[in-house]
């Protein structure tokens, strides 16, 4: 399954004084068993891109294609991409509002009008691959749950459609270090089960540890698209546009300034460690000489 | 010891009636002009630590001081409040009125500050934090780090001696982040603001001067950043986590590689790199 963005422009209230081109000419297409991170500066288009991906967002021109249909066309079921297309939103657990977890998780595929049974089976499958099978979790208020289990509720209610492919926006947002771990590796095992992930990020670590592409946004056009080695070769570049690049990149430059051959594709906290032991045995051999 | 600004002496707080404790015998002092941060990871009790200190909540045991004055006595609270201001953590929260310059004033006139002392101190207020070339635009055109930065000027203009930072930071990305903490960092050093600031984000805490991590409603680690960091051990089962150079060098000597204690930045993991390998 493969969405293709073709020529999309976005503008919002086109026409008032308010009118804003939010995404402009936008060529993208996400390949099945992608895990694509979407980078950019806070107004660069993230949020309005990822939004036309499950068509939430029509496109003021261009088409939005999904395994090579139209989705905007006349006639084309836009039930069918949202159920195929999950999108998680920012702050998600904003969105729980029923009695319980399983009422809450069970939402949309009620909407879908499967049979109580499936509905039931579907439930206890997304709550068990967002790591809450506890049957008193289930039962419980969500609003009684922390706000890392609140938002694997949010996120299992997107999973109970049995969607193809997950868009997340900025799902590790306002969670601390081990919450954000746990919720990041739940998207990566989720990944490794064969979903296509898109996750729009703010933090260069995580995209250097888990995306196999990166696409950087910048006034709502793409700026750079490739795999986070490729990315963050262009450390100055990223900065320019106000982005970060994973610490040990930045180490990796630091050495570099000061005459260590040190290599360059480091963005991973394990190769930093390679390189580094690998530096310090050369030089401990040097000066044994 | 330079006098506290901030004393919170064994204070315990519930939210309900023989409810559980959310802050739980709590003690720290805030020196003038040092910045403190409260490290914890959700729900530890670290914002409501941060209202007791703001006089919203009151201590269910023990006292809060503030510049003085007990939070319990009804004739404190807006001066505490004046002299302690607070930030808070969603920045379309904190602004009410439609042009920036306007929401600097809104404190002002709450407090009864003559008209004509106004611009002055709404004009200095938004260069302190950089904000004075925005000060005609409405609010809502700004980017997260810049609204946060006009709620801190807001604050500012009411001439505190502290701030306090619930977590002001983490519905920020990155630049925002970076721009709202050099701000903050300007006001402590160039202006003596004791600055109390909490947040679950450890490369923050790597600039101030101590550091205190709450788990559970109780403070369980106090210490410079580098006391505190340089066992990574120790804070995990508080959930938190080393910065990322700190949690490199511990990898690299438990392999082996000599590296000095107390490594937290880029540019001290380089130093000491380039220290062993030359």
């Amino acid at each position: 399954m493969q969405v293709t963005l073709e020529h999309v422009t976005h503008t919002y209230q086109p026409g008032s004084p308010f009118q804003s081109t939010a995404i402009e000419d936008v060529n993208l297409t996400i390949r099945e068993g992608e895990f694509l991170a979407l980078i950019g500066h806070t107004g660069s288009g993230k949020s309005t891109l990822a939004q036309h991906i499950n068509g939430l967002l029509a496109p003021t021109s261009g088409r939005v294609l999904l395994d090579g249909q139209d989705i905007h066309q006349k006639g084309y079921d836009k039930r069918e991409v949202r159920r195929k297309v999950g999108l998680v939103f920012q702050y998600p657990e904003h969105q729980l509002f029923e009695e319980t977890v399983a009422k809450d998780v069970a939402f949309g595929p009620k909407n879908l009008g499967l049979p109580e049974a499936e509905i039931a089976e579907r439930v206890q499958e997304a709550l068990n691959k967002v790591g809450l099978k506890d049957k008193d979790i289930a039962e419980k208020s969500p609003f009684e749950l922390s706000g890392g289990q609140m938002r694997r509720v949010a996120i299992a209610g997107v999973l109970a459609m049995r969607p193809r492919i997950l868009v997340l926006d900025e799902p590790a947002a306002g969670l601390d270090p081990q919450s954000r771990e746990e919720m990041l590796q739940l998207i990566y095992g989720l990944h490794q089960q064969g979903a296509t992930v898109v996750m729009v990020s703010h933090s260069m670590d995580d995209v250097a540890r888990f995306a196999t592409r990166a696409v950087v946004m910048e006034h709502g056009t793409i700026a750079m698209d490739g795999t986070p080695e490729e990315i963050f070769r262009h450390a100055e570049r990223l900065e320019q546009m106000g982005l970060d690049v994973p610490s040990v990149c930045k180490l990796g430059i630091r050495l570099r300034e000061m005459g260590l051959p040190c290599p360059e594709d480091i963005f991973r906290e394990e190769q930093a460690m390679e390189a580094l032991l690998a530096l310090w045995k050369e030089g401990k051999a040097h000066g044994a000489e | 010891m330079a006098e506290p600004i901030i004393a919170v002496d064994h204070v315990s707080f519930a939210y309900e009636e023989d409810g559980p404790l959310a802050v739980r015998d709590v003690s720290l002092q805030v020196e003038k002009g040092s910045f403190h941060a409260i490290l914890g990871q959700n729900g530890s009790g670290k914002s409501t630590l941060a209202k007791l200190i703001n006089g919203l909540y009151l201590p269910t045991e023990g006292t809060v001081t503030v510049c003085g004055m007990d939070t319990k006595a009804d004739e404190n609270t807006w001066e505490i409040r004046r002299r302690a201001g607070m930030v808070f953590q969603n920045p379309d929260n904190q602004l009410v009125a439609t042009v920036v310059r306007e929401d600097v004033a809104f404190g002002l006139e709450n407090i009864g500050i003559p008209t004509e002392e106004m611009p002055a101190r709404i004009e200095k207020a938004l260069t302190d934090v950089g904000m004075l070339k925005h000060a005609d635009k409405a609010p809502h055109l700004l980017s997260g780090g810049q609204k946060q930065r006009v709620a801190i000027a807001g604050v500012l203009a009411m001439e505190p001696e502290a701030i306090i930072f619930d977590e002001s930071t983490a519905m920020l990305d990155p630049k925002g982040r970076r721009d709202v903490l050099k701000a903050v960092q300007r006001l402590n050093k160039e202006q003596g603001i004791t600055v109390l600031w909490i947040t679950h984000f450890m490369e923050e805490a790597v600039v101030c001067d101590q550091v205190h991590v709450m788990h559970r409603g109780q403070i369980v680690m106090n210490g410079t950043p580098r006391e505190i960091f340089s066992d990574v051990e120790r804070i995990k089962p508080y959930r938190l986590d080393a910065p990322p150079m700190a949690r490199l060098a511990a990898q690299l000597r438990a392999q082996g590689m000599p590296l000095k204690e107390g490594i937290l930045t880029v540019d001290e993991m380089a130093e000491e790199v380039k220290r062993l390998c030359k």
